[in-house]
């Protein structure tokens, strides 16, 4: 009966999901179109609100009066209207009801509160959930490797606070599972303790502990792949912990849940030598044979965002998978749902045109000049600021990142993320992306030979003049005698990622980028701490750019010095 | 890394002598398992000849923190040398742990 019920919920969500494909392919028909109408629908439908009427809406009629009469906007400009909507006032940014309001990742000190409309819960609903299953299911086929619609392992977590108006805020993964909670028993093997912890608990035990006892897990999903691949760790370190417990139908004393939930979850477990034993065994074997297929013989997809910085923790996830294959899922923000893939394993993302209505700033465009792009207008090959508006209340808003377009389906423009704008670094004026700073440190690895752990970027302007920090760590710690050696590859790999690099450091501009390593676990420590702090797992990216004085301090402070 | 226990009064006293790093850190931890899984249990961990904590050492003092909130437990660091203090202070685990 079990089998049964979760292959009848994903069906069903499948069966939207192609539903939800064949709409796609209309709009992306006429995608341009159907994305002006979208800014042109928002427009006349909020002209009564504050912001509406400062801007007059209810003049604007075409795409060119939109550019004349709103402004370019950030989160400060909306930071106001939030504070009263979030006493209860309304009617001031949307007259759409806001629902939820997502707590970003970005900033430890002061998050912020982006309201979330119904209309952008739905479409992170039909198309993070039902439109990605169902590419998945098309994507695997009907042979062997078939999807046979098993439960998965949710590592999304709902950790809530509520707001003086009654909504929610947290995390915008965590407000997709809390609208479908009343499935989630069906649809994964952790149960509701774990999804929604009350207190902090050793969720990665937790998560394991049900899903290891489930032979049909079918696939993990996850908001980032960092999570994934810090839980495969965790399950490599800690196997004969978890199938002692499996064996015995315990959690044992050392992990950390409180004493009313570890009561609730020991009702839901029952002894299971059987599957211990084939645990225990396929574990002896070591982890050098990807582990997820031996343990899991059903499992056939991970779901989780795992392309551009996170590529190192997917290229980690490999190690456990083997062959199989990684849905890269969408590229979105708190903000809005922007892009998906509709593809397995492809790392390319078509944009949404029903999502938000999107303008372009050339990245190669020399002046001053503003003037934005719609998606007709874009080059394959070429780097853009993306500029939304979205379906919850922010009008041409600039959400920081950069997108290269790698192609096109039917007449809609295939993305990549490429870097946020602020997580630039610039010290004299050469502009590095994530994206250099990530090609460079894996061509390090590669020439000298070690296994990448995490890295991160300093811009070193302490001294004269200033220098790039590179801040490795390593599964294996290097020799100190090559530090020498491997000063010069990783200056050598930074000139080629960006030549502008080389040029100064060789007229002198900048100084000779430096390498240092952090001790082992430093970066692990990074995320216990955030976590600590009451960030949530679902919403941990991986640190890039040094650029806080925490940051700065905490990193530095554990560099390996012996 | 050498590890001695005492008991004073309601409290365990944890003497640590040497360093607290990744070798270390994993048996100091099975060490310790059995104290700071007790309800309101009472540590003390004194510093005075631990010349070194690695980020795994921190990652270990970070769980027995996390344990002694849920439940109702409590950690003292005493004899901090300044080395140390500094990587607490630079860190963030100042304001974390009870140092005395």
């Amino acid at each position: 009966m079990i089998k049964i019920i979760p292959k009848l919920v994903y069906s069903l969500n499948v069966k939207k999901g192609y539903e939800k494909i064949k709409k796609f392919d209309e709009l992306t028909k006429n995608a341009p179109e159907v994305n002006k109408q979208l800014m042109l629908d928002l427009v006349k439908r909020n002209a009564s609100t504050e912001y509406g009427k400062k801007y007059h809406f209810d003049q604007i009629e075409t795409l060119e009066t939109y550019k004349e009469n709103v402004p370019f906007s950030t989160y400060d400009d909306y930071a106001p209207y939030i504070e009263r909507m979030i006493e209860g006032a309304e009617g001031l940014i949307t007259n759409d009801p806001i629902v939820h309001y997502a707590l970003t990742s970005g900033s430890v000190d002061n998050p912020k509160r982006i309201p979330v409309s119904e209309d952008t819960v739905k479409n992170y609903r039909e198309y993070a959930t039902q439109f990605s299953f169902a590419i998945i299911c098309r994507a695997l086929g009907k042979n062997w490797k078939k999807w046979k619609k098993g439960r998965g392992l949710n590592l999304m977590e709902v950790k809530f606070e509520t707001l003086p108006n009654g909504l929610f805020a947290g995390s915008i993964s965590g407000r997709g599972v809390y609208s479908i909670k009343d499935l989630l028993f069906l649809m994964f093997t952790s149960p509701k303790e774990v999804v929604f912890p009350k207190e902090i608990m050793d969720s990665k035990y937790a998560h394991l502990r049900f899903a290891l006892t489930d032979r049909s897990l079918s696939f993990i999903c996850s908001a980032f792949m960092t999570a994934v691949s810090d839980l495969m760790k965790y399950l490599e370190i800690n196997w004969e912990l978890l199938v002692n417990d499996i064996e015995k139908g315990t959690i044992d004393s050392e992990i950390k849940i409180p004493d009313d939930v570890k009561k609730q979850l020991l009702e839901q477990i029952k002894p299971d030598p059987k599957r211990a034993a084939e645990l225990r065994a396929e574990f002896q074997k070591g982890f050098s044979d990807p582990i997820i297929p031996r343990i899991w013989p059903e499992f056939r997809f991970v779901h989780a965002i795992g392309s551009g910085g996170f590529s190192v923790y997917t290229d980690k996830m490999r190690y456990y998978l083997g062959d199989i294959p990684v849905y890269f899922s969408v590229y979105a923000a708190s903000e809005s749902i922007m892009a998906i893939c509709n593809e397995m394993e492809s790392q390319e993302f078509v944009l949404i045109p029903d999502s938000a209505f999107y303008e372009f700033i050339p990245m190669d465009r020399e002046g001053e000049s503003e003037e934005t792009l719609t998606m007709d207008q874009l080059e394959t090959g070429k780097d853009y600021e993306i500029i939304i508006t979205n379906t919850s209340g922010f009008y041409r808003y600039r959400i920081q990142d950069v997108v290269r377009v790698m192609g096109w389906y039917q007449k809609c423009p295939k993305i990549q993320f490429v870097y946020r704008l602020n997580q630039m670094v610039s010290i004299a004026g050469e502009k590095t992306t994530e994206e250099c700073i990530s090609w460079a440190v894996k061509e390090f690895a590669k020439e000298a030979g070690c296994e990448l752990v995490d890295y991160s970027v300093y811009a070193d302007t302490m001294i004269s003049p200033g220098r790039y920090v590179l801040l490795m760590e390593t599964a294996e710690r290097l020799s100190k005698d090559k530090h020498d050696e491997y000063r010069e590859i990783i200056g050598e790999k930074l000139s080629i990622a960006n030549p502008s690099i080389g040029k100064k450091v060789k007229s002198g501009v900048l100084s000779h980028s430096e390498i240092t390593f952090v001790q082992e676990e430093t970066y692990a420590l990074y995320r216990d701490l955030m976590i600590h702090r009451g960030i949530s797992g679902n919403q941990l990216k991986p640190v890039r750019v040094i650029d806080t004085l925490i940051k700065e301090n905490f990193f530095f402070a554990l560099v390996d010095k012996e | 890394m050498n590890i001695e226990f005492k008991k004073e009064n309601e409290n365990t006293v944890v003497d640590m002598e040497g360093r607290l790093d990744t070798n270390t850190a994993p048996n100091f931890q099975k060490e310790l398992e059995a104290y700071y899984n007790v309800q309101g249990f009472s540590l003390i961990l004194d510093f005075e000849k631990l010349d070194f904590v690695s980020s795994a050492g921190l990652r270990v003092l970070l769980l027995i923190q996390k344990k002694s909130k849920a439940l109702s437990g409590n950690m003292v660091i005493k004899n901090v040398k300044p080395e140390i203090q500094e990587v607490f202070n630079m860190t963030g685990f100042s304001e974390i742990l009870t140092i005395e």
